[in-house]
């Protein structure tokens, strides 16, 4: 058995967000295996056998109250409590170290260096920003990363060691009750957990790599390049791109979480995005964004019920 | 190991609480020296040649716009926000480390292994809590610490290397302004910015030894052991506990901040509030806490007020053209600009409701007088 695994999680209309994110981590890692967890149902409406990833359901997971989480939560946050469980699933089978990787990242290079890391500690974290910022938005900038998390929840690696564990069953827990939108009280969805991670667990290693999940928070620090197929970051091929809030239907914006940033000020990033969408739309992007969520809003006592569990800023 | 200085800060009206932590210190490390910055004026309240820690003023300092830095905070914030100032002085003074120790604050064992950590990494930080919370309440209790910030400023150590340095010029650039109780934009006075810190620079040591920073927020999961001067916690050498929140008038209550933990229901904690009740009763508690602040009016001894400091800080640099905001003899100073500007502000107020009332009157009348 091979020692590592990679998974994600995603609602059937992301299907198409890990298709490019599985074959663009199996080019570069053939012999890697790479699941993704599907936090929905799939309905006739995709062949998991035919996909590049190999399907995980959430019934195999053991996550506790299913049904009652599945009510109370919407497609998103429910993907995003999903998170810690495809870890411990993939430890329990046996895998010594297991990675988790949001849907919309897109693996450019070989991530050794950083499965190396995620092998010699208990738990790797990889924080949004790797330094001070400067200039005029610098301090908002700063403070919403504080608002949100410093250790982004696009990245996660574990392994096999008691720590490792606790943490799971910890960030289980905690996401399992509190995974909304609640800045004021603590709470951002999965990530501000993180935080705390840090001090409650052992050997935790914090990852500070320019090259590796570059995304809207931090594109304004890292200087990108593109040449043919190489896409490098302050002169280093990058690893990974995360397109955290970016909407293909809106091509021109970077992320919805940054009005400022659009593809005329984020240099040779925008070729990036370019690319990035190229391939979303010949992994059927089109397609897959409109099929439904098998736990939607589709009975009133769902809704209602979601509707009084939602707290201020929750989609 | 070069040397290494240890400080804290207070206004005057705390200074009985720097005077209990300096001995408790010096008790431990009488070769360390101690300072205590002064986020205030002595206006001859005290004798500062005569207190057992060297004075340091904020003048000292060297603060870039140092009547702003005063004018806009109150007095808890100026006090947080000189805390890098502080740090950075001492580095300049040539001291090869420097730790900050927060003003309620009761040293009771050796802090060695901590400061000894200085002469290795660049940054020591310590943490609220060491392991997650069970049981109820244990959720919330961490919710609250990623309100304040996972880091605690009881304790706080920085080295002159490049990156200590590197790290105080950033904080204190953030303090400036930054230093308020603002929870959901992400700011919890000086705190929460030190969530940042073991992302932003590297060799940070987060230390996780439950002698130190023994508190309100961690005590129902330590377990402290009192015998004469020896007190452990969980078996390991108790270093020095904090009095968040405590009231020296109320000694029943742990803290103002968790109204479930009281002396009954802390353990041998209680013995070690009650040695601090009698420490600062010694030091003068009763008659330093009624010290006035000296930047809390202005020169006229009229209160600045929250409504002034918020005015101060909405000008932004438009406010230098007022000079020292505290001056009121000027011709044009900030007390008259910002009474005019409170004044219109009234004005305008009572217009829109005098003008509500008559719509609403009118409606009555229409709606038949009912």
């Amino acid at each position: 058995m091979p020692e590592l695994a990679v998974a994600t999680v995603v609602a059937k209309n992301y299907v198409s967000f890990a298709r490019v994110l599985a074959e663009s981590f199996l080019r570069q890692h053939p012999d890697i295996p790479f699941f993704a967890l599907l936090s929905d149902e799939v309905h006739g409406h995709f062949d998991p056998a035919a996909e590049p990833f190999s399907l995980v359901r959430q019934d195999e997971l053991g996550i506790p109250d299913l049904p009652r989480l599945r009510a109370r939560y919407d497609r998103r946050q429910m993907a995003v409590a999903s998170k810690p469980y495809p870890l411990s699933h993939l430890l329990d089978r046996g895998f010594e170290s297991a990675i988790f990787l949001d849907p919309d990242i897109w693996v450019l290079g070989r991530l050794d260096h950083l499965f190396s890391r995620v092998r010699e500690h208990a738990v790797v974290l990889m924080p949004h920003l790797l330094a001070p910022l400067s200039g005029e938005d610098g301090v908002e900038r700063e403070l919403n990363i504080l608002r949100s998390g410093v250790y982004n929840g696009g990245f996660v690696g574990v392994s096999a060691r008691p720590s490792a564990r606790a943490f799971l069953r910890w960030w289980q827990e905690r996401v399992h009750e509190h995974c909304r939108h609640d800045v004021a009280h603590g709470v951002y969805f999965d990530q501000r957990w993180l935080d705390l991670a840090v001090v409650f667990f052992k050997d935790v290693s914090i990852f500070r790599d320019a090259s590796y999940n570059v995304a809207h928070w931090n594109l304004p620090e890292r200087a990108v390049r593109v040449v043919d197929d190489a896409i490098t970051v302050d002169g280093r091929p990058c690893r990974f791109f995360h397109f955290s809030g970016f909407d293909p239907d809106r091509p021109h914006a970077v992320t919805r979480y940054s009005p400022r940033l659009d593809m005329s000020n984020v240099g040779p990033a925008a070729e990036v995005f370019r690319r990035y969408l190229g391939l979303l739309a010949k992994a059927g992007y089109q397609e897959t964004k409109g099929w439904p969520y098998a736990y939607g809003s589709a009975g009133a006592r769902d809704g209602s019920f979601r509707w009084l569990h939602r707290s201020r800023g929750d989609r | 190991m070069g040397k290494l200085a240890v400080a804290t800060v207070v206004a005057k009206s705390f200074l009985s609480l720097a005077r209990v932590l300096a001995d408790s210190f010096r008790r431990y490390h009488p070769e360390t020296p101690f300072f205590v910055l002064l986020s205030d004026e002595v206006d001859g309240y005290f004798d500062p040649a005569s207190e057992s820690f060297q004075v340091l003023r904020l003048a000292d300092l060297g603060i870039p716009d140092l009547a702003r830095f005063r004018f806009h905070y109150t007095r808890q914030e100026l006090m947080y926000a000189a805390t890098p100032y502080l740090l950075t002085h001492l580095l300049e003074q040539g001291f090869s480390g420097a730790a900050f120790l927060k003003q309620e604050s009761l040293v009771v064992g050796e802090l060695t292994p901590v400061l000894e950590l200085l002469g290795r990494r660049s940054i020591v930080l310590t943490p609220h809590l060491l392991e997650p919370l069970c049981g109820e309440g244990g959720i919330e209790r961490e919710l609250n610490i990623l309100q304040s910030g996972v880091y605690n400023v009881g304790f706080l150590g920085v080295s002159a290397t490049p990156t200590g340095r590197a790290f105080l010029t950033w904080w204190r650039e953030r303090l400036f302004e930054h230093c308020r109780h603002e929870v959901p934009r992400g700011i919890h006075f000086e705190q929460r910015w030190l969530d940042l810190v073991p992302a932003f620079f590297d060799d940070v040591e987060v230390v996780r030894d439950p002698g130190l920073n023994v508190a309100h927020w961690n005590l129902p999961e330590r377990k402290v052991a009192v015998s004469g001067d020896d007190v452990t916690v969980d078996g390991h050498p108790g270093r020095f506990f904090r009095f968040s929140g405590f009231d020296p008038e109320r000694p029943d209550a742990v803290t103002r901040y968790n109204d479930r933990l009281n002396m009954s229901n802390v353990g041998g904690a209680a013995e070690i509030f009650r040695r601090y009740v009698r420490l600062l009763d010694a030091a003068g508690y009763h008659e330093t806490k009624g010290w006035p602040y000296a930047y809390g009016q202005f020169a006229n001894g009229r209160p600045i007020g929250e409504r002034g400091r918020y005015l101060y800080r909405r000008l932004g640099r438009r406010a230098d053209r007022f000079g020292d905001p505290f001056a009121t003899s000027s011709p044009e100073n900030f007390f008259r600009w910002s009474r005019r500007r409170v004044g219109m502000l009234w004005t305008i107020k009572r217009a829109w409701w005098a003008v509500r009332k008559k719509w609403r009157d009118g409606l009555q009348l229409l709606s038949g007088g009912r």
